[in-house]
């Protein structure tokens, strides 16, 4: 325990020191401040460019809580996994490990330790990014509630969470840092073509991304229960296969 | 008990074997040299030592302890410094041993009060910036202070003097048969004059065995009598030696420095035997004659051979 929470903090550092956090929270932060005033005003923007677009239906708190939730599950996710991309893979190549290993680290506290501190940091610029997404809406649309907002925050957060787990363990598996990315997007396409159709539709973990929906209403918090039990499910093996997959590589 | 026992080990990469049946045994206490060209596999003998690498064959032990591919037990006596260590630039040395310090399970106290005479040691006491600013020569000394630091029983280097200067490497070759008075040293090379000057005991890998090993004197010693030296005072004589048919036999191993040549020979009496027959046969009065004790470099060149 006492190695895992020493690289722990010796990740963590890696993570401020090399920007990677800094770059995060300016994404969640950016996306957080950006949707609201771009669902507000896209419009009006357009129509004053001379674009010929005619102002449309006035957009509600609830677009612009869906319009967040898109943008930072989509643009927001993939660039948090493309910057952990080589979490375990880069160490390797890099030989920063060996010493480490040879000191009496455990291999499974390596594992942990880097998804552990992925998701220390995803959670750091994630739940700030909502909260300034929650305060412009709430400014922009005074009075108007959106009660499935906190709900689709949550389950958008496992998703992510997940989706590390999955990246880890791609990291573990292959040397190049695309790899796991490209892992890690394959489980997510996977996830998201059995929640189209079919027996396995209520229980895919890709369900908790749909945040716009969860937001508005439409999809009730009952039934994420269901997708966020396959997801923890879907992480805890990913982290399995991660560790068995480390303990067996040559450093 | 032996520092580290190797039986039988043998390792392939891709089918090509790099171990083919290793034994070695390196005693506690001193420093051991273990030298081989390049791509013998003394890299890979102590990665199997380190439990970096599995086996495919045999078992190595150290301080009696089995080890084993990935479980990392044994090395919490041993200290490894590899021979290019890597380090995380974005630490000072002292946060790096630190950490090193944290994962072994020492206390914060005792890693700190080791880290400083360590680095005091190492001569990096005043280094205060980045690891990523340091010059090559530091992060070997870095290195090394890190695998000093929980006072470990046996200390594996990996070439730990290549790509330092003439100074450096001295001051690390001191510095490991300081350690080897307290702790049992092992380390790699292809610099023999390294290995000659510090350690007390040697193995020579090829062939991905162990071909010879043991106390230097001793090697040295046991094919010392294969050899015969003679100074004589003009070249003329010597190459009116060399062209005695008592000599012919040996001619093919001659080595010629000036007006002296060094002949080898598995049976060290027949050649001073021929040796002297010959210097009478010519009428040549040598300045001297007399049997040499090999070098490392011998002793290795005849190996390779």
């Amino acid at each position: 325990m006492r190695g895992y929470l020493a690289f722990l903090r010796k990740e963590l550092g890696e993570a401020v020191a090399g920007r990677r956090l800094a770059v995060m929270a300016a994404l969640f932060c950016g996306l957080g401040m950006a949707s609201p005033f771009l669902t507000r005003y896209t419009s009006e923007i357009l129509a004053a460019l001379g674009s010929g677009v005619s102002a449309s239906a006035p957009r509600t708190a609830a677009d612009a809580w869906g319009a967040f939730f898109n943008n930072a599950s989509g643009l927001g996710l993939s660039i948090t996994l493309i910057l952990w991309a080589g979490v375990v893979s880069q160490e390797v190549s890099r030989g920063t490990l060996l010493l480490m290993v040879t000191r009496g680290l455990p291999r499974p506290a390596v594992v942990m330790a880097k998804w552990t501190s992925a998701v220390a940091c995803f959670t750091a610029c994630w739940w700030p990014g909502c909260a300034l997404a929650s305060f412009y809406i709430g400014t922009l649309w005074p009075g108007e509630a959106v009660p499935g907002a906190l709900a689709a925050a949550g389950a958008a957060w496992v998703a992510g969470v997940m989706c590390l787990g999955v990246l880890v363990l791609g990291s573990c598996l292959f040397r190049q840092p695309f790899a796991a990315v490209v892992l890690a997007g394959a489980v997510v396409a996977a996830l998201s073509l059995a929640s189209a159709a079919g027996p396995l539709a209520p229980l895919s973990p890709a369900r908790l991304l749909s945040g716009a929906a969860i937001a508005a209403g439409e999809v009730s918090a009952g039934s994420l229960v269901p997708p966020l039990v396959a997801a923890t499910a879907v992480c805890a093996a990913a982290l399995a296969g991660a560790v068995a997959a480390f303990s067996r590589r040559r450093l | 008990m032996s520092a580290l026992e190797m039986r039988g080990v043998r390792v392939a990469f891709s089918g090509r074997p790099v171990l083919d049946g290793v034994d070695l045994e390196v005693p506690e206490g001193g420093v051991f040299g273990f030298i081989g060209r390049n791509g013998a596999g003394k890299t890979t003998t102590m990665k199997v030592a380190l439990g970096l690498l599995r086996p495919d064959a045999g078992e190595a032990r150290v301080l009696g302890e089995r080890v084993r591919f990935g479980d990392s037990r044994t090395n919490r006596e041993v200290g490894y410094l590899p021979d290019v260590p890597e380090f995380y630039g974005h630490m000072t040395a002292e946060r790096y041993l630190a950490l090193c310090g944290e994962v072994a399970g020492m206390g914060r106290a005792e890693t700190r009060s080791r880290a400083a005479e360590l680095l005091d040691l190492v001569g990096l006491a005043s280094a205060r910036g980045r690891v990523s600013g340091f010059s090559r020569g530091m992060r070997q000394r870095l290195g090394i202070a890190q695998a000093l630091l929980s006072r470990p029983r046996l200390v594996i280097c990996d070439e730990p003097t290549s790509a330092l200067d003439p100074v450096g490497r001295r001051e690390v070759l001191d510095l490991l048969a300081e350690i080897g008075r307290g702790a049992t040293v092992l380390f790699s090379t292809h610099v023999l004059s390294d290995v000659e000057r510090v350690c007390d005991r040697v193995a020579i890998l090829h062939g991905g065995r162990v071909a010879m090993a043991g106390a230097l004197a001793d090697l040295r010693g046991a094919r010392g009598g294969n050899r015969v030296r003679v100074e004589v005072a003009g070249a003329a004589d010597l190459d009116a030696l060399l062209a005695r048919p008592e000599l012919v036999p040996f001619a093919a191993g001659a080595e010629r420095d000036g007006l002296s040549c060094t002949l080898r020979a598995a049976d060290g009496r027949a050649l001073m035997g021929a040796r002297l027959e010959a210097l009478r046969a010519a009428g040549v009065c040598p300045v001297s004659v007399g049997a040499v004790e090999p070098t490392l470099e011998d002793l290795f060149c005849e190996e390779e051979i």
